[in-house]
């Protein structure tokens, strides 16, 4: 089995069901990703988990979180440059500038305000997947 | 050459005393003449010694004076113990025996002297020199011992006195003791001389003591207690100042007790010394002038304070500030004193020291007080400031979150086939993109109502709302999102009117119950109470719910703030309670938490009961309760008995009666003043009624005014043709003409101004359906949800009709229908009654002449209320006001 044809594995990392729902359906009419395998996480601490047990290789992540904020996993994983790490894509309805220099510091590779146009999420896996 | 200076020296103090001597007479106080009296055996004996001297200088020789001169003279200076004694008993008490004892040694051994002159044996000039040696060391004693309570000033001068009176015995003994040995020397008599003359001066500055001297005492006490004061700490108080006044005052005076009064309304007792200045009343006004002014007429402040203080002799020193008398020192004391000009300017010396240091504290704490309160103005906009950059991102957030779901889904539908005009999509996107509008328009709806109350444009509009019905309702309307959860709720509201704004209280009352269901779980339950308390309303919102930590009960009310468990956190806007607390706020109510976490959460909203509690007439009516100003009925009818009768018929019913004897004035009045209904005589002089309505009828501005015939001329059919609503032959029937009457204004009011109804069904459904139907007309529905409300509310409001259902829990529709007409009050509101249920004979007959008509409740009771309206109001009911 060639890279090509291995599934992105996605972690979406946000508390609101709708826009998990939202998340679900722009990332599944991607069509040119091939194959992807989503996890969802509701709280950060189900995040933390899923990220040992899965290894995603992007995780879309909610800043406000009930048990926290995302930008402490953003923190937490592998340093830039360990292949391990995966791709993290802040994602956030706090749109003031301090929000998103505060995203990119705590380790976010590119920060998306809510709401977002699905065509900016899908480019934006696309180029992940096509960089692997 | 001594001689000579000592000569001088006798000479200068020989007119002092004669000027002292004049002085203190001159001043007819008790004290002042004995004072003069100590100093009277020394000038005598000054005097007589400096004639001698004169005399011998100018003869050459020595000089013995005659009898005459001498012997008053030794007399007046056997005496000087008791003078000395008797001024010290004004000073303080003395053994009762003493002076008397003194006075009579001294008259014996006098008499003894004058006996064996001019040559007394030696025993008798002993005994003469022991009694005044005696007394005038007892005398020095005291006044020794008086000194040692005094300071300063008074201290020196008693001391002074002291010593002089002591040196005047030495000086006697000497003499004496030089007389017995029968030697003369020079210098024994020039020691006497000296001794005398030190002690007059002694006595001088003790008793009238030059200005000078008296400044530079009091101006080292004064400095003494000024030192003291700046040396206060900060924290002391005007009140501390004041008491370490008074205190000082005590002690340099010597004053048995002092009162310090300042003006404030009446006299009070700020501070003092040597009295408890709690127990001191507070004196009217004019007390201070009276005070100051020495002024006894009863009841004066300085009676009562002299009786409180238990001592007979006061002076007030007056404070002032700015020119103006504002207080007194009062020093009381048991004896009089010798010093009291000094101790007066001493004490007002100090007091203006007080008084500078207290203006000066005031000014300071005024202006820390300001510096606090200008940090708290900058901090709380400084928290404004950040408070408004938070709302700003919160709201941001908020409205983005909903946006998010709005635009991404719909980005989705359009990319599924961006070609195709139509497209096939999950219905569960639509469903997002609805739920995400609908929480916007929710979100906008709650900020502008957030701004409205914080730029204080919230307009409320206050009618009577039945709590017991909103409280139906709201829990109507949110049941089936509890049934969702397979929750239950239990509601236990009473109907009871309070005056409040509909809309905002439904709106309360949704947050609450939604929130309530919102933070409950599957199956849990809800208990809505609404009861008077206190003369309050309280609606109390439990849920089994979540529950809520003490730290988060206070920020539950914050705009943008969920709290709890945020696992469970909830879709809302996040301004629900800010909103609820605000809107209750505006009703000049409140909203209590009570709530810990997994035990559930009550909510209660108060809200005051307002004007309706009273269950009578609304203040903006008439005292009399009746029809407001206006409501004028015009009678136009030539026979005074018919009108007296018509009028008073008209009165009692609360209407204002204008009167017309003929018709041509009838005509004028009606066009000048449109009445709400015309009764009209047909049998008139010069026009006939029937003219008069004809023109009535032709004349725009008063056609539609109902005119009802009220005539012995039986010709009905002719009188509805020409457009009269009603007709009735004399005699006439009160109560038939008075809801005939009050039928024909209604509809005539319905046509000039919006219509108040009291709606009573205990069915909500009907309520919103009589609303539903009615509203659109322009007319104001006063709901209410039992058929004591009903009565109430009508009572209230006095609506110009009321629709009553039949069937309802407690008081049914007759019993309504038949208080509303017993209650003179409500006896004129027509009646509509709205049923489902098919009338008997028996009632039809209960409800005759007491109702308007019957409308069929049934399933299509809009349409049948709708034709009804049209049928009453044919003009009306063809255009809803929206």
């Amino acid at each position: 089995m060639t890279d090509e044809a291995r599934p992105l594995r996605i972690l979406v990392v946000e508390d609101e069901g709708v826009n998990r729902a939202l998340l679900r359906a722009v990332i599944r009419s991607a069509t040119r990703l091939g194959g992807t395998e989503i996890d969802e996480a509701a709280t950060l601490s189900d995040a933390r988990r899923l990220v040992h047990e899965r290894a995603p290789e992007v995780v879309i992540l909610d800043v406000r979180l009930p048990d926290g904020s995302g930008l402490e996993l953003a923190r937490e994983l592998p340093a830039p440059g360990d292949p391990t790490r995966p791709h993290v894509i802040v994602m956030s309805a706090s749109v003031l500038p301090a929000d998103r220099t505060t995203a990119l510091e705590a380790g976010g590779d590119v920060f998306l305000g809510k709401p977002f146009l699905p065509r900016d999420l899908i480019e934006l896996l696309e180029g992940v997947a096509r960089d692997r | 050459m001594p001689d000579l200076v000592l000569l001088a020296v006798e000479m200068l103090f020989g007119v002092l005393f004669a000027w002292a001597l004049w002085a203190a007479f001159s001043q007819r106080s008790v004290l002042a003449r004995d004072v003069t009296l100590v100093f009277t055996p020394l000038a005598a004996l000054l005097g007589t010694t400096f004639v001698t001297q004169v005399a011998e200088a100018i003869g050459n020789r020595d000089i013995t004076l005659p009898l005459w001169l001498t012997v008053p003279t030794i007399l007046l200076l056997t005496a000087q113990p008791v003078f000395s004694l008797k001024l010290i008993a004004d000073l303080r008490p003395l053994p009762r025996w003493l002076l008397p004892g003194t006075l009579g040694a001294v008259i014996v051994t006098g008499a003894l002297l004058v006996a064996t002159l001019p040559e007394p044996p030696a025993a008798a000039l002993l005994a003469v020199v022991g009694v005044f040696v005696a007394g005038q060391v007892l005398a020095a004693g005291y006044l020794a011992d008086e000194a040692r309570h005094r300071s300063g000033g008074a201290r020196i001068r008693l001391l002074l006195a002291a010593a002089s009176t002591a040196a005047i015995g030495v000086a006697l003994f000497v003499l004496g003791a030089m007389s017995a040995a029968g030697t003369t020397s020079e210098l024994g008599s020039a020691l006497v001389r000296w001794i005398a003359l030190a002690a007059a001066a002694g006595y001088w500055i003790a008793f009238l003591p030059p200005r000078w001297l008296r400044e530079q005492w009091l101006a080292g006490a004064a400095f003494r207690h000024a030192e003291r004061l700046l040396a206060a700490p900060p924290s002391a108080t005007a009140i501390d100042l004041w008491n370490d006044l008074a205190n000082t005052a005590h002690d340099l005076t010597g004053a048995g007790s002092v009162v310090l009064v300042e003006r404030d309304g009446g006299l009070a007792a700020t501070a003092a010394a040597g009295i408890a200045s709690d127990d001191l009343p507070t004196y009217g006004p004019g007390a201070l002038e009276a005070l100051i002014a020495g002024d006894e007429s009863a009841p004066s402040t300085a009676h009562d304070l002299r009786a409180r203080s238990g001592r007979d002799f006061l002076i007030a020193v007056p404070m002032s500030r700015d020119g103006r008398p504002v207080g007194a020192v009062c020093l009381l004391r048991s004896h009089a004193s010798l010093f009291d000009a000094d101790d007066a300017a001493l004490v007002s010396r100090l007091a203006a020291r007080s008084a500078y240091l207290v203006q000066r504290r005031e000014a300071l704490a005024e202006e820390q007080r300001l510096t606090e309160q200008l940090r708290l103005t900058v901090e709380a906009l400084e928290a404004a400031g950040a408070a408004k950059s938070d709302f700003l991102a919160s709201m941001s957030h908020e409205l983005r979150t909903p946006l998010n779901a709005i635009i991404g889904f719909s980005e989705l539908m359009v990319a599924d086939d961006p070609e195709s005009d139509m497209v096939t999509v999950p219905r569960e996107w639509i469903d997002h993109i609805r739920n995400g509008g609908a929480h916007l328009v929710g979100l906008i709806n709650d900020v502008l109502d957030l701004a409205k109350i914080e730029a204080g444009r919230l307009e409320l509009v206050r009618v009577p709302v039945d709590v017991g019905l909103a409280v139906a309702e709201s829990v109507a309307g949110l049941r089936p999102l509890a049934d969702r959860k397979k929750q239950t709720i239990r509601v236990s509201a009473a109907s009871q009117l309070i005056e409040a704004d509909p809309g905002r209280l439904r709106q309360i009352l949704y947050n609450l119950l939604s929130n309530a269901i919102k933070y409950t779980g599957e199956g849990g339950q809800i208990q809505v109470d609404a009861a008077r308390v206190d003369g309050e309303i309280q609606i109390a919102v439990r849920d089994s719910g979540v529950g809520i930590s003490a730290e988060d009960q206070l920020r539950v009310f914050e705009e943008f703030r969920q709290v709890g468990d945020p696992t469970a956190r909830q879709a809302g806007t996040g301004l629900g309670l800010a909103l609820t607390k605000r809107l209750l706020q505006a009703h000049d109510g409140r909203i209590h938490l009570r709530s810990a976490p997994g035990e559930g959460s009550t909510f209660t909203a108060v809200l005051p009961v307002g004007r309706p509690a009273t269950g009578s007439a609304s203040p903006a009516q008439e005292p009399d309760g009746r029809e407001p100003d206006g409501a004028t009925v015009l009678i136009i009818e030539d026979d005074p008995s018919s009108v007296r009768l018509l009028q008073t018929y008209l009165a009692d019913s609360g209407y204002q009666v204008a009167v017309a004897a003929d018709g041509e004035t009838g005509l004028r009045m009606a066009v000048e003043d449109p009445p709400v209904a015309i009764l009209l005589d047909i049998l008139l002089p010069k026009i006939d009624g029937w003219e008069v309505l004809r023109r009535l009828k032709s004349e725009p501005t008063v056609r539609d005014v109902p005119v009802v015939i009220v005539t012995v001329v039986d010709e009905r059919n002719v009188g509805l043709a020409l457009g009269a609503v009603d007709y009735f032959v004399k005699p006439i029937e009160r109560e038939a003409l008075l809801a005939r009457l009050a039928r024909h204004t209604f509809l005539a009011k319905v046509r000039t101004r919006p219509v108040g109804i009291v709606a009573i069904d205990d069915d909500p459904a009907a309520l919103d359906m009589i609303d539903a139907t009615l509203s659109p007309y322009g007319f104001a529905i006063h709901r209410a949800g039992s058929g004591q409300l009903g009565l109430d509310l009508a009572a209230a409001v006095r609506p110009d009709l009321v629709i009553c259902d039949l069937l309802m829990p407690g008081l049914d529709g007759f019993e309504v229908v038949r208080r509303l007409h017993e209650d003179p009050a409500t006896s004129t509101i027509p009646i509509l009654v709205l049923t489902a249920h098919g009338l008997t004979e028996a009632e039809k007959a209960r409800l005759n002449g007491q109702i308007l008509g019957v409308v069929d409740k049934g399933d299509s009771a809009a349409l049948r209320l709708r034709e009804w309206l049209a049928r009453v109001l044919p003009d009306i009911a063809k255009a809803p006001v929206e």
